[in-house]
């Protein structure tokens, strides 16, 4: 699809916002492109988040994927200096897991083609 | 919200039990369009309608008569919902606002002759691009804010109507096929702050195209066709709908309001979906309430309800499924208000009562960075909008989401330097 690698480059951005505004001082990424999807592992093992925020997360990133939204407002993914809007990423993704023992964070994200 | 957690706080009533409360609206307005009016009246209404070159501001309601302006949002409505059945597509936030918008631009601009072009043009787009139509939906639907393009070159041009009716439908195809990269785009403007980011592309590519007719010696004569006959029976018809709204919110969740106030958290910044967010009871709960909050406004300044006032009311409607709440609009009407009071304008015309309720497409400022801002957000919305519509000629029917777009990219960048902080 068109815009597919800027695309997965603003939703890596989104995440890694999440990571970086609760306090995390390494966070590891993997990107890969296989035969069917994207496949985005975002990784810290020192994030200090509240249960709360991590299901809230959960929430937004779960959300069925819409690609008529996709298509209008991708650009504005990763583009909150607040970066507490995750419900579009949600949106341009297929699947979503989350990991989350304390202080260690593991996101994974599916984006079929 | 999950699923699991939707179905423990509101009953689930499926993509075709939300369609058919979308349904709901274009229903009434065919079974009082022949209540109305005769068949014939309707009949001569459409055509009076649709060879008008329906730029800003020309009241359906006023050429066409209440039977005619019904049906041709009605008929609008049924097509589009039908469009959103048949590409299954999941009912969300953004297809409730594009839907109501249509309704809404159905009493003034939009007609069953002028849109379609647009529709071809992003059905060409995609064959293009290799995509499938549903991706675009959206953003056709909202690029019908350029449909005056089509009527005018058809119906305004000195010439023979065989060489105006290709230039009209060729420039509609046209629109509609630039329009989904350049709205994608043009999000980064205003990133988010502005609701109604079509209007501001429309606003852009209508003034491009209003620039090469006068070059070429064609001019857009703005208008203003009004009426006023239906102040009344508008404003009963809006109410009972209104309050079926809310009703129909209120028993899909449980039977109560309980979780609305979740809604005002939300600063409205795009993609705010509420459907998403707080589910499908609350939004419509919100978009009733919404509406009956924008008639008040209407009321206090002793407005007269009209068919773009009517417009305007519905498109608020159904952006309170996609980031409108009463505590982020509030401040922007005030702002409209008090911009009004103190500058040239008239504060009871018909440009001024739109401008506060299409105004409210600033709402996510508001929500972001309080009242005060919202109320600045306002005040200068509607000294941009007085003064853009000469720029693009009224061809484009969303004037006041090109003056957000520019009021939000002016705003933003300039409360984000001066927040403290990283």
């Amino acid at each position: 699809m068109k815009y597919d690698i800027p695309k997965i480059s603003k939703i890596v951005e989104e995440i890694i916002d999440f990571f970086y505004s609760h306090s995390s001082k390494k966070v590891n990424i993997s990107i890969e492109d296989a035969k069917d999807a994207f496949i985005i592992d975002v990784q810290s093992d020192n994030i200090i988040c509240s249960n709360d925020k991590v299901k809230k997360l959960k929430d937004l990133l779960s959300v069925q994927r819409q690609r008529e939204m996709e298509e209008y407002y991708w650009q504005l993914a990763g583009n909150d200096l607040e970066g507490d809007e995750y419900n579009l990423v949600g949106m341009m993704i297929d699947e979503a897991y989350i990991d989350y023992k304390e202080p260690s964070l593991k996101v994974k994200l599916v984006r079929y083609k | 919200m999950p699923e699991s957690e939707r179905r423990e706080i509101e009953i689930k009533i499926g993509r075709l039990g939300n369609l058919e409360v979308l349904l709901i609206l274009p229903s009434l307005m065919l079974i009082l369009a022949f209540l109305l009016d005769t068949p014939s009246n309707i009949a001569h209404g459409l055509y009076e309608m649709i060879i008008s070159p329906d730029i800003l501001l020309t009241d359906y309601l006023k050429i066409g008569g209440i039977g005619a302006t019904f049906l041709n949002a009605s008929i609008l409505a049924f097509i589009n919902i039908f469009i959103i059945y048949k590409l299954k597509l999941k009912i969300n936030g953004a297809l409730i606002a594009a839907v109501f918008t249509i309704i809404g631009f159905s009493f003034f601009g939009k007609n069953l002759f002028n849109v379609w072009p647009m529709y071809l043009g992003g059905y060409l787009y995609v064959k293009y691009h290799k995509i499938e139509f549903k991706n675009i939906l959206v953003i056709i639907m909202f690029s019908t804010a350029l449909a005056p393009v089509t009527s005018e070159l058809t119906f305004g041009l000195d010439a023979s109507l065989w060489i105006r009716l290709p230039i009209g439908i060729i420039f509609g195809i046209f629109c509609g096929f630039i329009i989904t990269p350049l709205s994608s785009h043009m999000n980064r403007l205003h990133d988010g702050y502005n609701l109604y980011n079509i209007g501001f592309t429309a606003g852009v590519i209508g003034t491009l195209i209003n620039s090469l007719l006068k070059s070429f010696g064609i001019n857009i004569k703005q208008q203003q066709i009004l009426s006023t006959e239906y102040d009344l029976f508008l404003k009963i018809f809006l109410l009972a709908f209104f309050i079926i709204l809310i009703i129909i919110g209120f028993i899909i969740n449980r039977k109560s309001f309980k979780g609305y106030t979740k809604i005002l958290i939300y600063s409205g910044r795009l993609v705010c979906d509420f459907t998403q967010l707080v589910g499908y009871g609350l939004t419509f709960i919100n978009m009733g309430i919404m509406g009956l909050v924008s008639m008040l406004y209407i009321i206090i300044l002793r407005g007269t309800f009209n068919g773009p006032i009517v417009g305007a009311i519905f498109t608020i409607v159904g952006f309170s499924a996609f980031g409108k709440h009463p505590k982020n609009t509030i401040p922007i009407m005030i702002g409209v208000l008090i911009a009004g009071i103190v500058s040239i304008f008239d504060i009871q015309s018909t440009t001024v009562i739109i401008a506060g309720l299409f105004g409210t497409t600033l709402a996510p400022l508001a929500g972001k960075y309080g009242f005060g801002v919202g109320i600045l957000a306002g005040f200068l919305h509607l000294t941009v909008v007085m003064n853009v519509g000469i720029i693009h000629g009224g061809i484009n029917l969303y004037n006041n989401g090109f003056s957000g777009g520019l009021v939000a990219s002016i705003l933003f960048p300039l409360l984000n330097s001066f927040k403290r902080g990283d």
